[in-house]
């Protein structure tokens, strides 16, 4: 259910207004579209044309772009848009889980290292990934994870991902204390609260955290390129980068065919987690 | 209402976590039964390449029944990250290729076997030019082999010439042919248009400037060319901008590579490997004439030149069966029945004839360049010290402050020795 | 930093006996089983460790996953690191020749300075109005969000890098538009006095990310303030002054410092636009591009540590300043 502000307060607005916002907001989403559009038009293209040929409409028509890159590189496209699809899926399920676990402990309970592991917590975002890598790899080399998605997913599961668990504490702390006091007259522990009342109305913030985690790890590149060697364990950024070789010819028809591809899965997940986006305080009332 | 979507959602989640645990721990069914051999090879490339290697490898297998041979291919892109990485976890592949500019940089870390030891194993040298052998043994060595020959060349759009009425130079031209032959394209082609692009930020067309003038760019002392002989080469280039016959600067950092600007039709000619010659032809229409470069005459400074090596890790469990694939990779013909000049013409002569077999025109353009140069060209150089990865990066750094004229050649040049002298210490 | 206080007051749990009543829009919560003090101890210490059983997983992953490797990192800074072969102990030597000695190092800082204090709040601005555009429950909200959103799905992609190289070259897109009215065009992304502003374009095109969170925190702005103050008769402007903004300042401040973090460490866009080169002459050499360049690519991990510590500390003080001055515009509920 969305809620129509303008019918509440905007009733006073003009025809004209309107539909001069809308022709922004439309002429802004052209705007968004284009590079996708061109995506698309690559696409259909003979990889000789997608650098000289500007327009966006290709000439001729090309579709062996996409048959070559699905069965491209060896392992095939089917192989690798499943991996993605497992790594992505539990690694939602992971920050799900542990991020909002620890957000609620740095949001509604107290205790005495809270404001120093919360720092400690940002902090761990400050550090650029490149040089935390290689003794990440060590470390899972002599745990002998190497080659598996384990070093890709097990460590959402351990809320290493600060910026989720940032976001939900930030969401949390918008939420009224009142919540939680009502229900500690009634009884309630710490778990009921949490699983209850907090989780229930940080729907948004999940939504958010499912929506993001599922997109940067689909389109994460570094992180399975370091641990995987076998490219049947390949996500779809290993297997887009099977196309390109900088030093030789690349094959760039077969692998916009297949970047096009796999926008569909993002753009399908965020479409469909997106309503979730809009539950919330301000839709359940609550009043008072 | 909305806590019953959450309840399926999270049940949903619940069973996909169980389905994925079940899958997230396995590592892929590659494992070794009693007697079998299992050594890992990595390798870079396209699609195509990873067709033909991998159907190479299948036949490997079945003429050695005991080896499995554990691919681990992918993309340019991150494959230094990877193995650099993997070196450092200890857990290099057995075999792997390596590019040129961090063959020293692994060998002098002891990165890598000795193949010469291999011979003994497995590996044969015969036929192999000595020199191609100096060129990889470092601190006595034989670190690595080379698993693709290719040499510098320059190509022509044969249209724009056309249009223009320039005939192509031929053999035997001079870096002053170039200028001239390259001020006439772009007068007589459209005004986005340039006879060459500017190649001043290439120092691998610098080290052919260099052997040509009887210096080296770089050795294993360290710098090996004067400041002069820089000045003048970017001065050279600098008097062809300020002409309009090589593309200015700020168009020539729109492309990345020396022949991306010549494939948007925006330079007539310019820079490449002789065996990019197929990859360059497919992404073009206009027809493309390929030469040695300008200046070979008196002395030639194209070399044949390593396009990539191939290496075993020095810790590897299984030398005698890496050295029995680098035998085969290297050596035997029926692998290059189907390898081809993919990685370009293969160093041992004995596979020469299978690999050019099937050789298309375009293709066999470029490997006349090639012959020629195996035939006159310079002698190979020597690798260089540790560091030179950082140095070459400083070239084209320097040489983008003189294209954009934001600092005097003299100072470019003094900087440039400078510094790089500092990264090979 | 005030986080929220919660009472763990016994005599609140002593008053809980019986039923509760039932309140509108929440679930009856189970009253506590009789059974006198032994099960209120119980109560008392599981509350005690209930902080702690909630943060299990992210202190294991904290302590084995991140924070180790971020010991090891920091020892590494003080060596010199090839990869290939172990560290060597070398003192202060990176971070001495980091600020005295390597003139891209500061070129770096100042690449990346421009592009932080220049593209983050452009960008958080587009996102907060986009945000607004949409709350307003327009047909198609769905549809809208989801093409707004597009760009970040693709932002760091390869193929954006080749069409942006092409759209902002010499004969691209953008000088074709600017042909149209009349301007001269250059090349902007050749050219290192524009280039890094194609970058900055990029990241603010790239807005996706920061609007999803605005409007999520928009829809949580309890729908009777605006109908009290449109019963008060308060105009647009006055609406989002009291109403909307006090309301978002946590996620204003959220999305601030996070876009911040993230544009100090950007590297993807630097990467694929300049082909790693942070070219032309430096001019899109991103601190972190650099800083990869100095330990992949030239083999010296134990600098490019160096590098990634001192960064650290900058992203440190700024965030610790940001919320420190928090205090003075953010309102929480709490």
């Amino acid at each position: 259910m969305t809620t129509n502000l303008t019918g509440i307060v905007g009733a006073k607005k003009s025809k004209g207004r309107k539909a001069l916002s809308h022709f922004l907001i439309i002429g802004f989403g052209m705007l968004m579209l284009y590079p996708v559009l061109w995506m698309i038009g690559s696409s259909f293209k003979d990889t000789a044309q997608i650098f000289s040929e500007v327009s966006l409409i290709p000439n001729p028509v090309v579709t062996d772009n996409y048959q070559r890159g699905w069965e491209g590189a060896g392992i095939g496209f089917s192989t690798y848009f499943m991996n993605s699809t497992i790594v992505a899926v539990l690694a939602v399920a992971g920050n799900l889980i542990a991020c909002s676990l620890a957000a609620y402990a740095f949001a509604r309970l107290d205790f005495r290292l809270r404001r120093v592991l919360f720092g400690a917590m940002l902090a761990t975002i400050m550090l650029p990934y490149h040089v935390v890598i290689v003794p990440q790899y060590i470390l899972f080399a002599q745990l002998d994870w190497v080659n598996t998605f384990l070093p890709l997913v097990a460590p959402k599961f351990l809320a290493v991902d600060s910026f989720f668990i940032f976001l939900m504490v930030q969401f949390m702390r918008g939420l009224p204390t009142e919540l939680d006091q009502a229900a500690r007259v009634d009884g309630a522990g710490p778990w009921q609260i949490y699983w209850r009342i907090i989780l229930p109305l940080t729907v948004p913030a999940l939504a958010t955290t499912a929506i993001f985690t599922f997109i940067w790890t689909w389109n994460d590149f570094f992180t399975p390129t370091i641990y995987l060697s076998d490219p049947r364990l390949y996500t779809v950024p290993l297997g887009l980068n099977s196309f390109l070789d900088s030093t030789g010819e690349s094959s760039w028809g077969p692998m916009f065919a297949m970047a096009v591809l796999s926008l569909g899965p993002l753009f399908g997940f965020f479409l469909a987690g997106q309503k979730y986006l809009t539950s919330g305080i301000a839709t359940t009332g609550l009043k008072g | 209402m909305v806590q019953n979507r959450i309840r399926r959602a999270a049940l949903a989640a619940a069973a996909a976590v169980a389905v994925g645990i079940a899958m997230v721990g396995c590592a892929p069914a590659s494992e070794a039964e009693q007697g079998e051999v299992e050594i890992r090879f990595s390798w870079w490339g396209t699609d195509s390449r990873h067709e033909l290697t991998n159907e190479a490898l299948d036949l490997f297998e079945e003429k050695n029944p005991g080896i499995t041979v554990v691919r681990d291919f992918g993309g340019f892109d991150g494959y230094i990250d990877k193995l650099l990485t993997q070196a450092a976890g200890n857990n290099s592949p057995d075999v792997f290729q390596l590019y040129e500019e961090v063959l020293r940089e692994f060998a002098s870390r002891g990165q890598l076997y000795d193949l010469n030891e291999a011979t003994s194993q497995g590996l044969s040298l015969e036929g192999w030019d000595q020199a191609l052998l100096d060129t990889s043994t470092i601190d006595g060595s034989l670190s690595a082999l080379q698993f693709g020959l290719t040499t510098q060349a320059f190509i022509f759009n044969t249209e724009l010439f056309d249009q223009a009425g320039v005939s192509i130079p031929t053999e035997g031209w001079s870096w002053d042919d170039l200028a001239t032959a390259a001020k006439q394209v772009s007068d007589g082609t459209d005004a986005g248009t340039f006879g060459v692009t500017d190649l001043s930020t290439g120092y691998q067309v610098f080290e052919v400037w260099a052997n040509q003038n009887g210096e080296a760019y770089l050795t294993d002392e360290g710098l090996g060319f004067s400041a002069e002989t820089l000045e003048e080469f970017w001065q050279y280039w600098a008097d062809l901008r300020a002409s309009g016959a090589a593309t200015p600067g700020s168009l020539t950092s729109e492309y990345p590579t020396p022949f991306d600007a010549i494939i948007a039709s925006k330079a007539a000619s310019g820079f490449i490997f002789a065996n990019q010659m197929a990859a360059v032809q497919s992404s073009i229409e206009a027809e493309i004439a390929v030469d040695r470069m300008p200046g070979e005459t008196p002395t030639a400074g194209s070399y044949l030149r390593t396009a990539m090596n191939i290496a075993i890790g020095s810790k590897t469990e299984h030398p005698k069966e890496a050295a029995m694939l680098v035998d085969f990779l290297l050596n035997d013909p029926e692998a290059y029945e189907i390898l081809g000049i993919d990685r370009g013409v293969p160093a041992n002569p004995a596979v020469g004839d299978a690999a050019t077999a099937d050789v298309d025109d375009v293709t066999a353009k470029g490997l006349t360049v090639i012959d020629g140069v195996r035939a006159d060209g310079a002698a190979p150089p020597v690798p260089p010290k540790p560091g030179a990865g950082n140095v070459n990066a400083l070239f084209a750094e320097l040489a983008q402050e003189v294209q954009f004229d934001r600092m005097s050649i003299e100072d470019a040049v003094a900087s440039f020795i400078e510094r790089a002298e500092q990264e090979l210490s | 930093m005030s986080l929220p206080q919660t009472s763990n007051d016994a005599s609140d749990l002593a008053d809980a006996r019986g039923r509760s009543e039932s309140r509108p829009g929440r679930r009856a919560i189970k009253a506590p089983r009789p059974g006198g003090t032994r099960s209120l101890r119980r109560r008392m210490m599981l509350d005690r460790a209930a902080p702690y059983l909630f943060l299990a997983p992210w202190l294991i992953g904290f302590v084995v996953i991140t924070f180790g490797p971020m010991l090891v990192s920091l020892y590494l800074s003080f060596t010199d690191y090839s990869l290939l072969s172990p560290p060597e102990f070398v003192g202060f030597e990176n971070y001495e020749r980091m600020f005295t000695a390597d003139p891209k190092y500061l070129e770096s800082v100042r690449v990346t300075a421009i592009y932080v204090f220049v593209s983050v709040p452009l960008q958080l601005a587009f996102a907060l109005l986009v945000a607004m555009a949409l709350n307003r429950g327009i047909k198609g909200l769905a549809i809208y969000r989801s093409i707004y959103y597009i760009p970040s799905l693709i932002g760091g992609s390869v193929a954006i890098a080749i069409l942006w190289r092409q759209m902002f070259g010499q004969s691209g897109l953008v000088n074709q538009v600017l042909a149209l009215i009349g301007i001269d065009g250059q090349s902007w992304i050749g050219h290192p006095d524009t280039a890094l502003s194609t970058l900055i374009i990029l990241n603010v095109w790239t807005f996706g990310s920061p609007m999803v969170i605005f409007l999520a925190a928009l829809r949580q702005v309890p729908v009777y303030l605006y109908e009290a103050a449109a019963v008060d008769g308060v105009g647009a402007w006055g609406r989002f002054r009291h109403i909307t903004f006090p309301m978002l300042t946590p996620i204003v401040l959220f999305n601030m410092i996070l876009q911040l973090i993230g544009a100090m460490q950007a590297f993807t866009p630097a990467y694929v636009v300049s082909g790693g080169t942070g070219g032309p002459a430096n001019s899109t050499l991103f601190y972190t591009l650099y800083l990869y360049q100095r330990g992949f690519t030239g083999l010296e991990m134990g600098y490019a540590s160096a590098m990634a510590w001192a960064l650290l500390l900058v992203i440190a003080a700024i965030t610790g300043i940001n919320f420190w001055l928090s205090r003075y515009w953010v309102h929480y509920d709490d």
